[in-house]
């Protein structure tokens, strides 16, 4: 035992001290700009902050159900404050969905150009071009990516001007360009598997990926959107097919 | 035998390692602060950076901890705190058992953190890593350069070294030594964590609430771990003959203590901000001021500023740690006033009857605990500053004052919960009172009609350390200081059973049996509950503090047959016996005890431990029969070879055992709050991510997880399952009668080498003189208040262990008090304006015309309920 204590600690000072270089090599590699830069992406900071509000809302309002459940706070109160909270909660939902309305005609106008010039089906122009909700729509921002931006941090001061600026990538997902490649498949809104064209449900992850009729004017919509893009009303499986495969 | 491989280099290598840490926290200090001004290939490089400075750091550790195993005594460090008759494992303790070790020990603690940091912020946080990295880097500086020049544990003597080391202080050589200090500094360095992200906060300007999510599961770690730092040190204290019991408001306590009351106060007000985005000011200031403390507390315990038992030698590192403290004191200021505009949020409350406004009142009390505290700490340096004479500010002054406080606090933990957010109206709260309030009364009714049968009477003979009107309104409190807490105790505890019990019935409603119920009830809201039983935990250590209002002491010289009795106890001493190991001799006195007449067989066998290297320091080995009523305590003083003579203490100290078990709840407590959740751990993607790989790494990862934290809290119950302990401070003294104890207990030595210790416990000639006189001076019927006046006029302030209260000297408590008060007045009035701003935005809100419902407003409002759908699905 005694003579292994001490070898085990030179090993370790041997493994800090190469630990140390390999980083301060990579380090000053990275400085120089010598590898591929691949940080995670900028969140845009609005956007952040009505995530992270309507989070603690929801919570909240949760919370209070279960302390008027549990008999902590009296119903009228109750009714009064949980209007209250769900009046800010909707608002926040509100602004978020605003806050993607440039974003959609940017992507639109970029899907228009795409197609042009490429003979996709009009199911994976329809899964790429509607309404939905934020997750949704994040995957979309991913496709108004322009191919050779790098990502960068922002400073303080620039964070304003980076809202206003071009949506860039967010998730290492595939790009819509890569959908061009993969013939009529229909592509999943949630995992971006390919699926047979007369798919009602993701092979992968069974969400569905069939186009979702809107129950009051019929348009069709995307297979995950949450409210219909051209009337507004909220759109549910039911009207679709009732139920997921078993 | 091992044969030290590159020997003549391991002091350069220490060196240099440091000399590397140094640089390579430069370099990424300046790589990050180039990152903020948004270039992501710097940000890359910053992180590598930190990856590098954390290897420099393991590195100078694993070299020191060599050189110890190599018995390398060329190194000052290593020849002053080993020897080569030391186990591998006490070698390994040494790193923290000096001055400069531990400062990189410190440092390496905190490469530990940060490293985990950098791994977790992967991906995520991205606008604030830069300036987090570049605020650890410069607290990374502030050690090397402490590291390098004035507390270098490389540094070599001159003439190549002695031959043998001087050894560990014997004191030191125990198991405490490997898991109290390590456990402590985790939970003091954590909060450089939680600081850096606040700060990096500040100078990035973004100051809404991610950076509160951010710091959330660090303070809480930190706040685990300094939890369990004190608990350790209780123990230890508490094993140590000497110290008074558990807790003796030593400087050094003080300054970990105060560190954990703003850290709980953050842990509370987070919570409002998270929910209402209210006291941003408050809660940036409130991590500042903790990350200062801890600061301020290594400080205190380095510099050697107060004379406090830890002793660590003076030295010069003092002068650096003021400049550091000066420096962050102006930098913390300015940023705060700086961002100060983007701070101030709208602060509306519905009601003052509200769980938002408990929890203001919560941090009141805490923070002034905190002020209390820290002055009564610094009194001795205030005293000497301007009154040109040093005072000492003793334990009977910190239990005066701290007792009603932490009551206060214990009741406002049992009363939060029931209170609703925002607002609680009268009826209801009242619903959620009865329960509690009816425990709490036949508590108190159950303890005052049984207590006095069974020796724990409801009412005490409490002492007071003032006179007059202060003094008569103290005394009555503090005889009726255990009715008042087992009250208390009985409401908190109702409240908290009452809590889980309303939960679990909501969810069994809903068809769960009672069981799944408070699973899923706990699982679900993990922090909540997990806090619940935190709060339980305190209760439970609060029935032991309660216990020493009812301490026996009885001390006897007894020849081998000679029996003692203290109560139910009876004891009978057999002899000594002498054992030998390579690095002691140990005597032990055997002692045959009997309860309630009736012989168990049990022997209980204090002793003195008397070292190769210092057998000037002979230690006192306790012998401790532990039970929930009580615990017997047994301390052998002295034993002459010749004629077997030895003298004992023996104390009844009900109800210990109750601190250890709730103390036990507490950091189960925490591990339930930081149960983790997959997504808090992995990036977003690959908690979510489906497929086997992915679900046996999530699963991976929180079993490491879950099983490092099981093994923490599991800590204190090893500890407590060993039996021996040992202590510096010989001493048992015989003391005749109550009075004759309080007298003693309020002087303290004033012999020169003995500083702080009371007559009562030191044993050196000077005090037996003293103590013969005084005892002399009270047969002739003088009262105790005219010895401790003339003590104190022979010898100072300073000898005796309650600080003077005349004149301007009462400012020592009536400071804090009307701090306190002040503080209570501000939350009121924060309160009402609160309260008033929220009442005319609902006005003004009722007068805009209402608008009618649109389609799109029912799409939100289905959309409302998915969003709780799925978080009802997630929990």
């Amino acid at each position: 035992m005694n003579d292994v204590i001490p070898w085990f600690f030179l090993t370790l000072a041997a493994a800090g001290l190469l630990t140390a270089l390999f980083f301060l090599w990579q380090s000053i590699r990275a400085a120089l700009g010598v590898v591929e830069v691949g940080v995670g992406d900028n969140a845009d900071r609005d956007r952040a902050r009505l995530l992270e509000r309507k989070a603690a809302l929801v919570d909240g309002i949760a919370d209070l159900r279960f302390e008027h459940d549990a008999g902590k706070i009296t119903t009228e109160d109750f009714a009064v404050v949980d209007a209250q909270m769900r009046a800010e909660a909707k608002e926040v939902l509100r602004a978020l969905d605003e806050e993607l309305t440039p974003y959609r005609a940017e992507a639109e106008r970029l899907i228009e150009a795409h197609l042009a010039g490429s003979s996709l089906s009009s199911d994976a122009s329809g899964l790429l071009s509607g309404d939905g909700d934020a997750e949704g729509a994040d995957t979309r921002r991913a496709s108004s990516r322009p191919p050779a931006r790098r990502a960068s941090v922002p400073a303080p001061g620039e964070a304003d001007a980076d809202a206003a600026a071009p949506p860039r990538r967010r998730r290492s997902r595939p790009s819509a360009s890569d959908s061009g490649s993969r013939d009529n498949h229909l592509l999943c809104p949630q995992c971006m598997a390919p699926n047979v064209p007369e798919a009602e449900f993701c092979v992968e992850c069974q969400a569905r990926v069939a186009p979702l009729p809107c129950g009051a004017c019929e348009t069709v919509n995307d297979a995950d959107a949450t409210f219909c893009k051209k009337c507004g009303a909220a759109l549910s499986a039911r009207d679709g097919v009732e139920g997921r495969p078993s | 035998m091992f044969r030290p491989v590159l020997t003549p280099d391991i002091p350069f290598f220490g060196d240099l390692a440091v000399c590397l840490i140094l640089v390579s926290a430069a370099y990424t200090l300046a790589l990050s602060l180039g990152a903020a001004s948004g270039r992501a290939h710097l940000l890359v490089a910053a992180r590598a950076g930190t990856f590098a400075t954390c290897g420099f750091v393991l590195m100078a550790v694993a070299v020191l901890a060599y050189a110890f195993q190599t018995h390398d005594f060329r190194i000052t460090y290593v020849a002053r705190y080993s020897d080569r008759s030391m186990p591998w494992w006490y070698l390994v303790t040494s790193l923290w058992g000096g001055q400069d070790g531990s400062l990189l020990w410190w440092t390496f603690l905190m490469s530990g953190y940060t490293a985990a940091l950098t791994v977790w912020m992967r991906g995520r946080y991205v606008e604030l890593q830069p300036y987090v990295l570049a605020t650890l880097m410069g607290i990374f500086l502030f050690f090397g350069i402490l590291l390098l020049f004035p507390a270098n544990p490389f540094a070599t003597y001159l003439d190549g070294g002695p031959a043998d080391g001087e050894g560990l202080n014997p004191l030191l050589q125990n198991y405490w030594m490997a898991i109290h200090p390590p456990s402590l500094y985790m939970g003091f360095v954590g909060w450089s964590v939680p600081f850096s992200i606040v700060f990096a906060a500040l100078l990035s300007g973004r100051l809404d609430n991610e950076w509160v999510h951010m710091a959330r599961p660090w303070a809480m770690v930190t706040w685990a771990f300094l939890s369990l730092g004190l608990l350790l040190g209780c123990l230890w204290s508490y094993e140590e003959l000497g110290w008074g019991g558990y807790w003796a408001w030593d400087p050094v306590e003080n300054a970990s203590f105060m560190p954990w009351l703003t850290g709980t106060a953050y842990l509370h007000s987070a919570l409002i901000q998270e929910r209402r985005s209210m006291l941003k000011v408050w809660n940036v200031f409130l991590i500042c001021l903790t990350f200062f403390m801890t600061i301020f507390g290594t400080f205190l315990t380095r510099s050697g500023l107060i004379a406090s038992v830890h002793a660590f030698a003076q030295s010069d590192i003092g002068t650096y740690f003021v400049w550091f403290m000066v420096f962050l004191a102006v930098v913390i200021t300015a940023a705060i006033l700086y961002r100060l505009p983007k701070l101030v949020g709208t602060h509306r409350i519905e009601s003052m009857l509200s769980r938002e406004f408990a929890f203001l009142v919560n941090n009141w009390i805490l923070l002034g605990m905190t002020v209390g505290v820290l002055g009564a700490t610094l009194w001795p340096k205030i005293s000497d500053f301007v009154y040109g004479e040093e005072a000492t500010v003793g334990p009977p002054f910190f239990n005066e004052w701290m007792t009603p406080l932490g009551l206060a606090l214990l009741f406002l933990a049992g009363l939060g919960p029931l209170i609703a957010w925002r607002k609680a109206s009268g009826r209801s709260l009242l619903m959620s009172l009865r329960a509690p309030a009816i425990t709490a009364v036949v508590a108190g009714a159950v303890h005052a009609l049984v207590g006095g049968m069974i020796g724990r009477p409801a009412i005490v003979n409490g002492e007071t350390i003032y006179g007059g009107g202060l003094g008569a309104i103290m005394g009555v409190f503090h005889d009726a200081a255990p009715l008042v807490s087992s009250v208390t105790c009985g409401f908190v505890a109702a409240s908290i059973v009452q809590e889980f019990a309303r939960g679990a019935a909501v969810r069994m409603r809903k068809g769960e049996s009672l069981f799944t119920a408070l699973f899923k009830l706990v699982a679900r809201a993990r922090r909540r509950y997990g806090g619940y039983v935190v709060h339980l935990g305190i209760v439970f250590m609060f029935v032991g503090f309660t216990g020493a209002a009812y301490d026996r002491t009885e001390e006897a010289a007894l020849l081998p047959g000679g029996t003692m009795d203290l109560g139910e106890y009876d004891l009978q001493y057999e002899g000594p016996r002498r054992e030998v190991d390579p690095t002691k001799q140990m005597i032990f006195t055997d002692m045959l005890l009997t309860r309630h007449g009736a012989a168990s067989g049990q022997r209980v066998s204090p002793a003195k431990f008397i070292y190769r290297l210092r057998p000037e320091m002979p230690t006192t080995e306790v012998a401790i029969h532990s039970r929930p009523s009580e615990d017997l305590y047994v301390i052998m003083a002295t034993v002459d070879p010749q004629t077997r003579r030895a003298t004992f203490q023996v104390k009844v100290r009900p109800l210990v055992w109750w601190i250890w078990f709730g103390g036990m709840l507490v950091l189960l407590g925490c591990v339930i709050s930081l149960w983790p959740r997959t997504v808090d751990l992995l990036r977003a993607e690959d908690a979510r991510a489906k497929g086997p790989g992915k679900r046996a790494l999530r699963l991976a990862t929180t079993a490491f997880v879950a099983l490092l934290l099981a093994f923490l809290a599991s800590l204190p119950a090893w500890a407590s399952a060993q039996a021996d302990s040992s202590s510096l401070h010989a001493g048992t003294v015989v003391i005749h009668d109550d009075e004759e104890r309080q007298l003693f207990h309020t002087l303290l030595c004033d012999c020169g080498s003995c500083e702080r210790l009371a007559l009562d416990t030191c044993a050196c000639s000077w005090a037996e003189d003293k103590r013969a006189e005084l005892r002399a001076r009270m047969a002739a019927g003088e009262p105790n208040e005219t010895l401790i006046r003339s003590y104190r006029a022979q010898y100072g302030d300073a000898s005796i262990s309650i600080p003077s209260d005349e004149g301007s000297r009462k400012v020592l408590w009536v400071g804090p008090l009307v701090a306190l008060v002040l503080g209570g007045g501000a939350v009121v009035v924060m309160g009402r304006r609160w309260q008033r701003a929220y009442a005319e935005a609902t006005d003004a809100r009722a007068a805009e015309p209402a608008v009618a419902p649109t389609a799109a407003d029912a799409g939100y409002e289905s959309a409302l309920e998915d969003e709780l759908r799925r978080h009802e699905d997630e929990s």
